[in-house]
């Protein structure tokens, strides 16, 4: 399908703040699904609260804004209803790693055919900038005033320990290479994670555009393997003055939504519905005195 | 929606500086056609607005709100980056 970034295109103008990494995620989306040839009406959007999470409302696209820490849930429940739908869900890291982080094992372990963007600006943006669970030890903010005390949880790292069939990370001030990675993620079968590295500008003066510009690299081209979960592994832990991007691991398994024998037929939603007789009904009632 | 430099554009640079995809390139100085502005590139601003509070002369709109009687700015930015020196005037 000759699908174009601006069949993508929303009425709504970003509320975000100037200069937002958000905008470059948002950008990326919209070229990646283009370039991966789906038409909005084959995108599903979900997303939880947060700066990041308005994205669904800023893309022609079918959206869902769902409770803080909750899309996975919900994306979940739609690719099971309708495993046509391309479902990605778009969320923070306060959202991903905080309150889903439950979610986003067991998403990873699934292998559920969901994209899982995860928008990290290592803050709380949207509540004015307290430290959020991938915030680096030692920053000092509004919640932290003597320097966090905890690790930075390790999104890619934890997802290959779950058993993620796909690990990258993009860069929100790379536009271009993140929308690539989206187009290869969104073709994934089963549950691919992209960690986002945002630079927050507002609330977030450490990791800048500048900060994270003198730091990532590219993997392809590094002879680092995909295929090799320990050395995934290992590239997930590097960071500090180097920051690896790019995909770390990628093996295709079959998907959750490939193994449920109901839906072998098609999705569930383009089923007819068949009226029940009395008889059924009873039966059915039955089952629960 | 990429933003657009106009003719009100007096190079001062702030944008450049402030651009997080860094698609901001001064005309070369002098240049006849291209020396008289900075220019964005369309195909890669992510329209995050950064760029347009810093300019001292007002010289930036989103596309869709360029002033009439700035109207082929929206052609100059693309031409820059399409036929112009591009990045490589950087």
């Amino acid at each position: 399908m000759d699908v174009s970034a601006k069949d993508y295109a929303s009425d709504q103008k970003p509320t975000w703040c100037p200069g937002c990494g958000d905008y470059g995620i948002l950008n990326a989306v919209k070229q990646g699904l283009a370039a991966a040839g789906l038409a909005p009406h084959q995108v599903l959007i979900v997303s939880g609260i947060g700066c990041g999470s308005k994205l669904p409302d800023y893309a022609r696209v079918n959206g869902f804004m769902t409770l803080h820490g909750r899309p996975l849930p919900v994306a979940t429940g739609a690719k099971l209803a309708n495993h046509g739908l391309k479902v990605i869900a778009v969320h923070g890291d306060g959202d991903s790693m905080g309150l889903g982080m439950g979610h986003f094992i067991h998403a990873a372990r699934r292998n559920i055919g969901i994209v899982d963007l995860i928008q990290n600006n290592q803050i709380y943006g949207l509540t004015k900038g307290q430290y959020s669970p991938t915030s680096e030890q030692g920053v000092v903010t509004s919640t932290s005033p003597d320097g966090s005390f905890e690790q930075a949880a390790n999104p890619l790292a934890l997802a290959l320990a779950a058993g993620a069939t796909f690990a990258a990370r993009g860069f929100a001030g790379d536009a271009k290479a993140l929308a690539d990675l989206i187009a290869v993620a969104v073709r994934h079968r089963g549950y691919a994670v992209v960690d986002i590295l945002q630079p927050c500008v507002t609330f977030n003066k450490r990791n800048t555009y500048d900060w994270f510009r003198e730091r990532v690299y590219d993997l392809a081209g590094t002879g680092h393997d995909p295929s090799d979960r320990v050395a995934a592994f290992a590239k997930a832990l590097e960071w500090g003055e180097r920051i690896p991007t790019g995909i770390f691991y990628e093996v295709q398994l079959p998907s959750y939504e490939e193994q449920v024998a109901a839906l072998q037929e098609g999705p569930l939603v383009k089923r007819q519905l068949e009226k029940l007789t009395p008889e059924q009904v009873e039966g059915l009632l039955a089952e629960f005195v | 929606m990429a933003y657009v430099i106009t003719e009100l554009c007096i190079r001062d640079g702030s944008c450049a500086e402030v651009c997080p995809v860094e698609c901001i390139v001064a005309g070369p100085e002098g240049d006849p056609k291209w020396g008289k502005s900075y220019w964005i590139n369309p195909d890669d601003c992510i329209e995050c607005g950064a760029c347009a509070p810093e300019c001292p002369s007002d010289a930036i709109f989103p596309e869709d709100e360029v002033p009439d009687e700035h109207k082929e700015a929206i052609a100059e930015n693309r031409a820059f980056y399409a036929e112009g020196p591009g990045y490589s005037a950087r």
